[in-house]
């Protein structure tokens, strides 16, 4: 199939879809930004202090909270530049390299929902646990699959579904009456010690609606299993900053990021194979401990912390697990001036 | 059948991005470019919703294979663009990336529902029976994402690279990995 084929048999396949701008259409729009308005200005309004009010609440009535910062991997005051790294292997050759700037603010997309890292201090391949807490725009269809129950310290009941997709691999999903939803992803802990994880989870705050406007998402802790704390799993507060290489040897290529985002960088990798029911491992890359992650569709991706807050990602593309091997026992840290060289040398004109 | 560009208007006008495509893709004859580059600047909300809103239902269709959802997403969507009208350089842009957010808000709960619910769906909303619907729906989201907003809505790579906030060269990557799995799952 051509690419002017598929051009054709996409419009072929969307052209049955009727969707006229009717004014029907933009009250439902209007409806909508009305919502995001009125409760932007509530919350400008209410400002912070009854945010932190509501999260102290929470918190005492948790009677446990995480112990945020004792992770060693907290940003290192000192480090004010990204390691980076080439691919150091006979026949393959570097085609790009680039220092990229991210500005989110220039796409502040409002976010929809939070994430919590748990690991062991300083064991990324250890026993982890992501743990989202997502706005819901839906209604909740009741259906009798639940396959487990718990109940957390407020008092609410639970019927959440849990799956095992991988051996020692755990996906987990509760709703709060379409308000919003509960997700957990999690390798090397048990199947009691996740539901004893789950049923210490409580919102910090459960008038979450949709769409969602600087609501106050995560979850408290009670019960934190097999030695896992939460590690700090948010944006820096200034320019993320990303190191890219790209290097192929005509017919695998190795994507090779280094990102300043730390433990956000590493788990929106992770969380993506874990949640598509993919394989994690752990390996060693630049004497480092790394999680080796395959999706199911055969794609693999090693992450692991170059540096205290410089997370390193290698995406494979056409690459068989001897090939993976390979380029990752092939990466190689660049002197500074070294990179500055190579990005220069084939930076945009 | 012609094909329409994402504001549902014929065009044959070619841009930089989409001539790197084919040059990336290189393996079939030169995919028209279906954008409309030189369409003006929307003049007001209304003026983009009027022009935008079907066109971007029927490119989120492509990503979620569901009618009703698509329009959540896009509805969902221009909500965000009215609320930041005055704060944005390129409504279009912003639009593109929301409408590809919302979808991957859309397939990640659906993964769940599916997974966890067994969600009986309404059969007669979704794609149409088709050997494409099922290979699209078996391409990883990021994948199906680059491959509808360049085979469908023609967008030019950086414009694409902005809305999956990735880059050019990851852009082309995906296109490269997208059709080489479609190919495989269509011809086999």
């Amino acid at each position: 199939m051509s690419a002017p084929q598929l051009s054709d048999r996409m419009h072929d396949l969307a052209a049955d879809v009727s969707a006229p701008p009717t004014d029907q259409a933009r009250a439902a729009v209007g409806r909508r930004a009305r919502t995001i308005r009125r409760r932007h200005r509530a919350r400008q309004a209410a400002g912070g202090g009854l945010l932190v009010a509501a999260v102290a609440a929470a918190v005492l009535t948790a009677g446990v909270t995480s112990p945020k910062g004792s992770e060693p991997e907290t940003a290192d005051p000192d480090a004010v530049t990204l390691p980076a790294l080439t691919v150091d292997l006979a026949g393959w050759n570097v085609a790009d390299a680039e220092e990229v700037a991210l500005d989110p603010s220039a796409w502040d997309d409002a976010a929809s929902g939070s994430l919590q890292v748990f690991r062991r201090p300083g064991d990324l391949t250890g026993p982890t646990v992501f743990l989202r807490h997502n706005a819901a725009s839906d209604t909740v269809v009741p259906l009798p699959d639940e396959t487990a129950t718990f109940t957390t310290p407020s008092g609410r009941e639970v019927a959440a579904w849990l799956v095992e997709p991988q051996p020692g691999t755990f996906n987990m999903w509760w709703s709060a009456g379409g308000d919003w939803n509960g997700e957990v992803l999690s390798w090397g802990l048990t199947r009691a010690e996740l539901l004893a994880f789950a049923a210490g989870l409580d919102p910090v705050d459960d008038d979450i609606s949709y769409p969602p406007v600087g609501e106050q998402f995560g979850f408290t802790t009670a019960v934190l299993p097999a030695g896992i704390v939460e590690v700090p799993a948010e944006d820096p507060s200034g320019t993320p900053s990303q190191r890219r290489l790209t290097a192929g040897d005509g017919d695998a290529t190795a994507h090779v990021v280094v990102d300043d985002r730390g433990t956000v960088a590493v788990a929106s990798e992770l969380t993506d194979v874990v949640a598509s029911g993919g394989t994690i491992q752990p390996v060693t890359v630049l004497d480092r401990p790394a999680v080796l992650g395959q999706a199911p569709d055969g794609t693999w991706i090693a992450t692991w912390f170059q540096s205290a807050d410089g997370a390193a990602t290698v995406t494979f593309a056409d690459a068989d697990r001897a090939t993976v091997d390979a380029v990752l026992a092939g990466l190689r840290e660049l002197p500074e001036a070294e990179w500055d060289d190579l990005a220069g040398d084939r930076a945009a004109p | 059948m012609e094909p329409l560009g994402v504001d549902g208007r014929q065009d044959s006008m070619s841009s930089p991005g989409s001539a790197l495509a084919r040059a990336q893709l290189a393996d079939g004859p030169e995919v028209d470019d279906v954008r409309l580059s030189g369409t003006p600047a929307a003049t007001s909300f209304d003026d983009l919703f009027r022009r935008r809103y079907e066109p971007m239902v029927r490119v989120a269709y492509l990503l979620v294979g569901s009618r009703a959802e698509a329009e959540d997403v896009v509805q969902d969507s221009f909500a965000r663009v009215e609320v930041r009208w005055a704060r944005l350089e390129r409504p279009e842009g912003y639009l593109h990336r929301c409408v590809v957010n919302r979808s991957h808000d859309v397939l990640r709960r659906r993964r769940l529902e599916q997974r966890f619910l067994r969600m009986h769906r309404d059969e007669s909303e979704e794609l149409r029976a088709d050997e494409l619907r099922d290979a699209l729906a078996r391409l990883p989201d990021r994948l199906r994402a680059a491959v509808v907003l360049r085979f469908y809505a023609g967008l030019p790579e950086r414009e694409i690279a902005e809305a999956l906030n990735v880059r050019p060269g990851t852009v082309k990557s995906r296109l490269h990995r997208a059709l080489s799995q479609l190919r495989q799952e269509i011809e086999r």
